[in-house]
């Protein structure tokens, strides 16, 4: 190929590669403008009522209620919830019916283990838990579930300081907690 | 985007919320809401359905978001329809339409902060907006763009949340029996029905004691009150007041135009009609 027809074949080459560029920008904008942004899909979550997901390592039936909270060790609202599972840990023994609780952690069984350490925290832990499969897409959340494994209720999110008296008030009451 | 919906409701006192993601969410809106198709109302709105043996009253929905950035946006909304509780006679009738109150069997629906309007089978009711998925009043058009523009916006809000969870905080049966964590929300709701039913035992007390004209003077006073002003900080007797104020208005303005030998007779039949007492179970 000579030297006039490679550039002949360049210069057509580059107008196509640049026209196909440009067509393919214009598609993507003329189908967000028309389309719009796709709708978020939902997934089902937790729910009253509905039995929680397996734990092998957990048997309920020993307890009357089990409060399980999800943290994580990088989450930095969990850090900030620290006092209010503090005193729930504190009025476990207080409460009217046997109350167990446990923390689950994505994380490793040594991350954890340091975690705790640096927070002064003694707790039950099961690690490396995979909160997908149990219906919980974030930390913290806390799940009250009864002796059969069913969610009597849930708290999702750092709680504010209303919302956290709500909790502990209904650990401590046995009505509310068996609402 | 996956958005993980979570519920908290009272299953085990036949009250539920249910969600798009529950099989019955379809058949449910196209049974109570003849002219409205569920893919509108998807994916955030909620229905509450009751199938205790009690009409809900009163409830309190909490939505509370967590977006992507751990931030939480917390939105409560009390909802009632407090005429029992007061003692009106005709909220007790068959065929009394509930506009809040959820009778056994029946749903109501909602979104973000707000109750979607029924079906209406007068189009001029509700001004015009029964195609509207948001309340309001204006022309059709301007409703339909305004809740375009809103379901937009709202869709836009929580298309950035990872989590969404819908809370039945409280509920009141007709019977006044109150369940839930809210206090706040059944203070309010005391508050409100304190008001009417106080004011509606002076004007019974003051008739049948022969002195109407001076408790008729009595409840006027109560509507020059000054106008409360609430504070950030929640208050019982705020809400008393407010009340107090606005029921003594309706009492006094129904009487100016009614005449007091037709208004009298009708409030003396609300003071002698038995009502539950608001209580918490």
């Amino acid at each position: 190929m000579d030297r006039k027809s490679l550039k002949a074949t360049l210069e057509v080459s580059t107008n196509v590669a640049v026209l196909l560029v440009a067509i393919s920008a214009l598609s993507l904008l003329a189908i967000f403008f028309f389309v719009g942004p796709r709708k978020p899909e939902l997934t089902p979550g937790l729910e009253k009522g509905r039995v929680f997901g397996n734990l092998t390592n957990i048997d309920y039936r020993g307890n009357e209620q089990t409060l399980i909270i999800a943290l994580s060790t990088t989450c930095p609202y969990c850090g900030q919830s620290l006092p209010l599972y503090r005193r729930i840990l504190d009025t476990q023994h207080s409460a009217k019916k046997p109350l167990k609780v446990i923390a689950l952690f994505p994380n490793s069984a040594d991350d954890v283990a340091k975690y705790l350490k640096e927070n002064q925290l003694t707790i039950d832990t099961i690690t490396g838990v995979d909160f997908s499969s149990l219906h919980i897409s974030g930390t913290p959340t806390m799940i009250l579930v009864n002796d059969r494994g069913v969610v009597n209720d849930f708290w999702t999110g750092r709680l504010d300081d209303g919302e956290a008296e709500q909790v502990v008030r209904s650990l401590i009451s046995e009505k509310a907690s068996s609402q | 985007m996956q958005v993980r919906f979570n519920k908290r409701d009272f299953p085990e006192r036949g009250v539920h919320i249910v969600t798009p993601l529950d099989p019955s969410f379809d058949e449910k809106v196209r049974k109570h809401f003849k002219k409205r198709n569920p893919e509108e109302l998807k994916p955030f709105s909620v229905l509450i359905y009751n199938s205790g043996s009690k009409m809900v009253l009163a409830y309190a929905l909490t939505w509370k978001l967590i977006r992507q950035d751990g931030q939480v946006i917390t939105k409560t909304v009390g909802y009632s329809e407090p005429d029992l509780l007061m003692g009106k006679e005709e909220a007790k009738g068959p065929d009394y339409k509930h506009t809040t109150a959820i009778e056994t069997d029946n749903v109501k629906c909602f979104t973000w902060g707000s109750q979607v309007e029924p079906d209406s089978e007068d189009p001029t009711e509700n001004g015009g907006a029964r195609d509207s998925v948001f309340g309001g009043k204006g022309s059709t058009a301007d409703l339909q763009d305004n809740a375009t523009r809103l379901r937009e916006q709202l869709a836009a809000q929580l298309s950035d949340a990872t989590e969404i969870t819908v809370s039945l905080d409280g509920v009141v049966f007709e019977d006044g029996v109150f369940i839930g964590t809210n206090s706040l929300f059944f203070q309010q709701l005391q508050a409100t029905v304190n008001a009417k039913v106080d004011l509606l035992r002076e004007l019974g007390q003051g008739v049948e004691a022969g002195r109407t004209d001076q408790v008729l003077e009595s409840i006027e006073a109560a509507t020059r009150l000054p106008d409360v002003n609430f504070s950030q900080e929640f208050s019982a007797d705020d809400y008393y007041r407010f009340y107090r104020k606005l029921y003594a208005t309706e009492i006094i303005g129904m009487t100016r135009s009614f005449g007091k030998i037709k208004a009298l007779p009708h409030f003396l039949k609300w003071y002698h009609a038995d009502r539950p007492i608001l209580r918490k179970e």
